[in-house]
Order: structure tokens, then sequence, then C-alpha cells
């Protein structure tokens, strides 16, 4: 997928480039892409800089549990595999050969498996991207790690602030009974008379 | 109302100019957060009410009785504030928008794409996910792929330019499923011929060809064969013989 095309340039790309996020001509250009592996349709959506109201970040423990998980899986298929070499050793003639290559095949899975498990916890905490406008709440697949939800919001924040500048309201005045009272000129008291002198 | 991402609880922060860290009540994360200004606008900001059209003010195109405000950046008719809409800085009138969006495409006011791409390339492999059946399916589902190839090699692939690639790889993968299969359907009927016929390889069948030819040719210079035996294959049919008027019947 290119990384930039027209005025667009892309800022997060999801798994298998089933959505996308871009940012260009004033707006962010939320691509999501809808199939099964392979996106078959694609839907736009379009938020305007100067109408977004917040994007909030939270993160999530997904990632924890997929890495268990995979690392299981990886730990279970390791495990075959040595059953497998271990019933290579003892037997003989095309047995041994075919718990050989049994062994070998099992030995990939696990490693492809605990590849995945690297690379998981390498990609950092799991997270839930939203964008927010008076219109909608949508939430961006192709941001799922915080480390690029960061990336993101310190690329696109200031962008949508600047224009929106003219939108922070202006205090509201105060009411006259609670405003500050000028404070009074100082005037400095007359020198005390005296009196006169009695006759 | 800003609410958290993973529970769409509220939450409750001020504008900044960077993002705040903030506990969400109802699921006890902690949600970093950027508000902007934008939460200061009203939810429904309405524009203002068109007003009537008095006597030799231009009027709206699609409300007569209306006082025109501002003409559509698209077609040019005059719009009151009812007739029309802001679209990423544009004044538009709403005909324009569904033309531009639905009919035309324009890049930006396209709303969603099919990638017929993909889908050829779909039909192709994702039966291949199905154990055992998934290589009964692809042959059925390649002269579909090819189809979409075919009809759509000239459809948009998206907003996003792409290459060519996954229709070419689809239509010549579609291709070579379909000339296997027909050279499996081939061979199949060969062999089912072959096996009606008695024999079981070409050199047999091409054997016993030459020799029937050569056989009738042998017929045709030598003299004529012999007739074949008569043989009776069935019994000899009984006559019945039925009798003259008068006379009395055979015993």
């Amino acid at each position: 997928m290119k990384k930039a095309f027209g005025p667009y340039k892309r800022l997060a790309r999801g798994f298998l480039s089933c959505s996308s996020l871009w940012i260009g001509d004033g707006q962010l250009l939320y691509i999501r892409g809808r199939g099964i592996l392979l996106p078959f349709s694609e839907e736009y959506i379009r938020f305007d800089l100067s109408r977004i109201r917040s994007v909030s970040v939270a993160r999530t423990y997904t990632w924890i549990f997929t890495s268990i998980g995979t690392a299981a899986v990886s730990a279970l298929f390791a495990w075959l595999s040595l059953l497998a070499s271990q019933s290579a050793a003892e037997s003989s003639g095309d047995d041994s050969l075919f718990t050989t290559y049994l062994a070998g095949g099992l030995d990939l899975v696990a490693a492809f498996t605990l590849a995945l498990v690297l690379v998981n916890v390498s990609r950092g905490p799991s997270c839930v991207f939203m964008i927010q406008t008076s219109a909608r709440s949508e939430r961006i697949r192709s941001v799922r790690r915080m480390r690029k939800a960061r990336q993101v919001l310190a690329e696109i924040g200031p962008d949508i602030y600047v224009r929106q500048v003219n939108m922070i309201p202006s205090p509201p005045p105060m009411p006259a009974a609670l405003a500050p009272q000028p404070a009074a000129a100082f005037v400095p008291s007359p020198a005390p008379v005296d009196p006169p002198p009695v006759p | 109302m800003l609410t958290c991402p993973k529970c769409y609880g509220p939450l409750v922060a001020e504008p900044g100019t960077r993002p705040v860290d903030v506990g969400c009540r109802s699921c006890a994360r902690t949600v970093t957060l950027q508000v902007f200004p934008a939460l200061y606008r009203p939810d429904h900001a309405a524009p203002a009410a068109s007003r009537v059209a008095i006597e030799g003010e231009a009027a709206c195109f699609y409300c007569p009785g209306k006082a025109a405000t501002i003409a559509c950046e698209g077609c040019g008719s005059y719009l009151c504030n009812d007739c029309s809409a802001d679209w990423f800085g544009k004044k538009l009138c709403l005909s324009c928008i569904h033309s531009n969006r639905e009919v035309r495409g324009a890049t930006e006011f396209k709303p969603r794409t099919q990638l017929y791409d993909n889908i050829a390339l779909g039909m192709l492999f994702l039966p291949l996910v199905i154990p055992l059946y998934g290589l009964f399916i692809v042959p059925m589902a390649a002269p579909f792929a090819l189809y979409f190839v075919i009809r759509h090699r000239k459809a948009s692939r998206g907003l996003v330019p792409r290459g060519t690639f996954r229709l070419w790889l689809a239509g010549i993968l579609s291709t070579l499923i379909l000339l296997s299969l027909c050279g499996v359907i081939g061979y199949g009927i060969n062999r089912a011929r072959r096996f009606s016929d008695g024999l079981k390889t070409f050199s047999e069948l091409r054997a016993a060809r030459e020799a029937a030819s050569g056989d009738a040719a042998g017929n045709d210079e030598d003299e004529p064969a012999p007739p074949p035996d008569e043989v009776p294959t069935t019994a000899p049919r009984r006559r019945i013989v039925l009798p003259h008027p008068g006379e009395p019947n055979p015993p």
C-alpha cells in the first residue's frame, strides 16, 4: 500500500491492509475494509479536522492473552515434535523416516508460532483508538498499539487544535455584583486641623 | 458527551493542547484523552432560518417561496439556508452531493468501493481454508472468478491507487484452473472410452484399430468371405392353418 496519494498521507495501516488512516486536505480519512482475510469492499469515512471533538486511546489486554495463547500453541507443537523425535529414535526403517519428517514439520510450526509471539510482544501493548465528533464515534481499527496511537495523536493533535483555535469560548462576563470593584483612588486624608484657639 | 472508547462510559475532561490521562468510572481503565475546542460547539448547530422571498428577490431553486442566500458551488443554483450543505468547506446542494457520491463517484465524495480483484482472488483462495472439500470448490469457483476479472477489469480499484497485479493474478490463476479442469475432464472421457472398449492403454487401442483395418483390407483383396453358417437363433415359427367354411376342424 502506498504511503501517500494526492493530498493524503498515511498515518496507520491495519492488518492485511484491511483498514488504514490518512490525513490530508483538512480531513482525516479512515478507510474501513470489509471481508475475510482480504477486503472485498472499502468504506470511506471522512472526519473534518475542525469538527473532531476528542481523540481517545484506551489500553487493552488483548496482546497479553494472544501472546499467552500463541505461546501455548507453540509449546504444544514443540512437545509433539519432541515426542515424534523420540519415536523416530526408537523405530527403524520407513517408520523412522516418517517420524523424522513429522518432527521436522512440527518444529517448523512451533518456530513459526514462537516468531508470532515475539512479534506480538515486540509491538507493545494493544489499545482501542476512537475519534469522536458531534455526529459519530468511530473506532479506528488500523491503530491497535499504544505506541502507534501515541504517534498518531502527536501528529494529528496540533493540526486539529490549530483549526479549532477560534472555537475556544471567551470566558463569560461575570455578574456585576461579583465583579471586583476598582480600587478607590488614594486620597490622602486632610491633615488634622487644629481647632481654633478658644479665646 | 465524551465517552470511553472501550465501554462507552462517560468521561470528563477539558480541552487542552496535550493529551491527558483520565480514569473511566465505568471500566476503571486509564484513558488517554485529548479534547478539542469543538466540544463547545453545540450538537445541532442549525443554520439561520430561511426567510420568505420578497418581490424581485432571488428565490431558492428548491423552495420557491424562500429567499436565496448562496449559490451552489456545484451546479450554481440558488439555495436557501435549508437546502445547502457544507461539504468540507464547499457549499453544495443536496442533489449535487448525491450525484457526486453515488453517480459520479468523485474522489472526495466517494463513500465506498467494491474491490473486484480481491473478490476474484478470494474466490480462488478462500475455499482452500475448508478442509478436504476446498480443492473441489476451487474449480467450481474459477469460472465465476474469471467472469469477475473480465467484467470488472476497468472498474475502480479503490480510493488508494493500486496496481493491476491482483487482477492479473486472479485472471491467470482462474484460466489455468479452468484449463486443467478441461484437461482432467478430457482425460476422464478418454479413459472411460478405453474401459468401455475393454482396453487399458492407447497402444492397445491403436494396435486393435490397426488390426481391424488390416483385416478389412485383406478381405477386400482375397475372395469374398464365405457366408457364416446359418444358425437358428430362435425356434421356427409354427404355421397356423385355418379351415375353410363347411370343412371340419383339423384335429
